[in-house]
Order: structure tokens, then C-alpha cells, then sequence
């Protein structure tokens, strides 16, 4: 746990991991966003674009990102945000799951690179939402006791 | 139904499965984690903390005998400079006694 400004907010390093995942995601929705149709580069998309078109993926999977890099960037200054960052993560963990198995190609009849990449992702989404899970319950205590002892207001000009 | 034929149904729903598999598990995992940090004890009030340990010394034994030796010793040498003093003081009283206090040679 480390403060900010005086305030006890919710620190695991385990969060370096959803920072990953939650990036990966935004940089596949800018590279699906580009301009270019990464749908044409091989048989391996052809079951995404079965599903819907590649902005669509793109904007699916950045709101997702999007989500999740805003709660991790509020950083435990509102309550509720652990369990933000624990949704986040058990919708991550569907989504790469599900992106993992839409990397089989059945005309070729095998899996591409990118199951293992999803499955990783998916493991580590599920990690994710266990540490956030705990992290639930250490904020509700910290702002319990910021509740029932609000700290004394820093001296004026105090930069931390 | 053999397998392969179970396996041929469940091909366009495989992606599905595997993501509700997923949900699945981040949700136990999320549970899991909650009930997990129920059962660690509340350390973030300042009056649960841990009390911090009296710090003690442990002198090594001939360090003790070396200090009580001490001790003796500045106990043997504080009654002898009393005895001193009383004798001193007896020697003054009676130089003032014979006279005048050694003013004589004046």
C-alpha cells in the first residue's frame, strides 16, 4: 500500500499484468483501426471476418482496453474500482479465450501462433481478476477507516 | 454419438464454450480472491499494528565477569577513599588541637 497525496490507495504489483493485457488489447484494436485490411493478410482471419468486420473487432476489443487502462489509471482513488478492474479482467479473460479458439483454421485443420498468445493472455486475465478480487476487500477496509478517521488536510502549498 | 462426432457438433460453438470457460474461471478466480483476503487479518488501522519488540542485550560472559570485576573493584576503592577521609579528618583535628593550626612557625 502506498499513498498519494495523503490518501491510502490499493497497490500489488500484480498489476503490472493487467497494465499487459490491457495494453496488448489497445495496441491490436489501433493495429485492426489501421488503415489496411489485416483480414486479407491470410486464411487465419477468415473466421473473424465471418463474425463481423475488422473495425468492428477493432472497437469491441479497444473499449474493452479502454476500460480497463481507465481503471487501472484511477489507481484506487474511488472505492469501486477494484471491482471495475475484477470485471474487466473476467471480460478479458472470455475475450482472449475466445480469440484463442478463433485461431483455428479449419481449412488447414490447425491452430495458429496466436491461440497460444490468446490463451496466455487468458490465463493471465484470469490471475488478474483473483488479485483484484483481494483488492476488493482491502479498499472497502481502507476507506472504512478513511471514513471513521478522515486524515488532516496537508499544509498549503505542500507538493508531494 | 461417438467423440469425433460430439467434437464435429460443437465446432461452431468451440469459441463460444472456451469463453464462457474463461468467464467461468476469472469469476472463481475473482470469488476465490475475495474470500482469500476475508480470512487475512486487517492490517490497515494503525491501533492492529504489531507492537514492536523490547530491545534487549545479551552481554557475553566474560564481558559480565569483566564488569563485575569492575563493580568489585570501584566498591573496594570507594571504601578505602572513606577511610581516608575519616583519617584525614582525625589528623586535622588534632593538629588544631596542639596548636593553632600549624600558624606557629610565624
Amino acid at each position: 500500500m502506498r499513498s498519494i497525496r495523503g490518501i491510502p490507495t490499493v497497490f500489488t504489483p500484480s498489476r503490472a499484468l493487467e497494465w499487459h493485457c490491457a495494453g496488448t488489447d489497445l495496441l491490436v484494436a489501433l493495429v485492426l483501426a489501421l488503415p489496411g485490411r489485416t483480414f486479407s493478410t491470410g486464411a487465419i482471419w477468415d473466421r473473424f471476418a465471418s463474425i463481423m468486420p475488422e473495425s468492428d473487432w477493432a472497437l469491441v476489443i479497444g473499449a474493452i482496453a479502454a476500460v480497463r487502462i481507465a481503471a487501472l489509471a484511477v489507481n484506487g482513488h474511488w472505492r469501486r474500482t477494484p471491482l471495475l478492474r475484477a470485471l474487466t479482467a473476467t471480460i478479458g479473460a472470455g475475450l482472449h479465450a475466445y480469440l484463442a479458439m478463433l485461431f483455428y483454421v479449419p481449412s488447414v485443420g490447425a491452430f495458429g501462433t496466436g491461440a497460444a498468445f490468446s490463451a496466455a493472455l487468458a490465463i493471465s486475465d484470469i490471475r488478474s481478476a483473483y488479485r483484484a478480487g483481494r483488492d476488493i476487500v482491502v479498499a472497502g477496509r481502507v476507506w472504512d477507516m478513511m471514513r471513521a478517521a478522515p486524515p488532516a488536510p496537508l499544509p498549503e502549498g505542500f507538493a508531494p | 454419438m461417438n467423440l469425433s462426432a460430439l467434437l464435429t457438433t460443437l465446432e461452431p460453438w468451440k469459441a463460444v464454450l472456451a469463453a464462457a470457460l474463461g468467464l467461468v474461471g476469472a469469476a472463481v478466480g475473482l470469488i476465490g480472491g475475495v474470500i482469500k483476503q476475508r480470512g487475512v487479518p486487517d492490517t490497515t488501522s494503525p491501533d492492529q499494528a504489531a507492537a514492536p519488540r523490547p530491545v534487549t542485550f545479551r552481554l557475553h560472559p566474560d564481558d559480565r565477569q569483566l564488569i563485575g570485576d569492575a563493580t568489585e573493584a570501584a566498591t573496594d576503592l570507594t571504601r578505602a577513599i572513606r577511610h581516608l577521609t575519616g583519617a584525614t579528618e582525625d589528623n586535622t583535628v588534632a593538629l588544631n588541637r596542639r596548636g593553632g593550626g600549624g600558624g606557629a612557625r610565624r
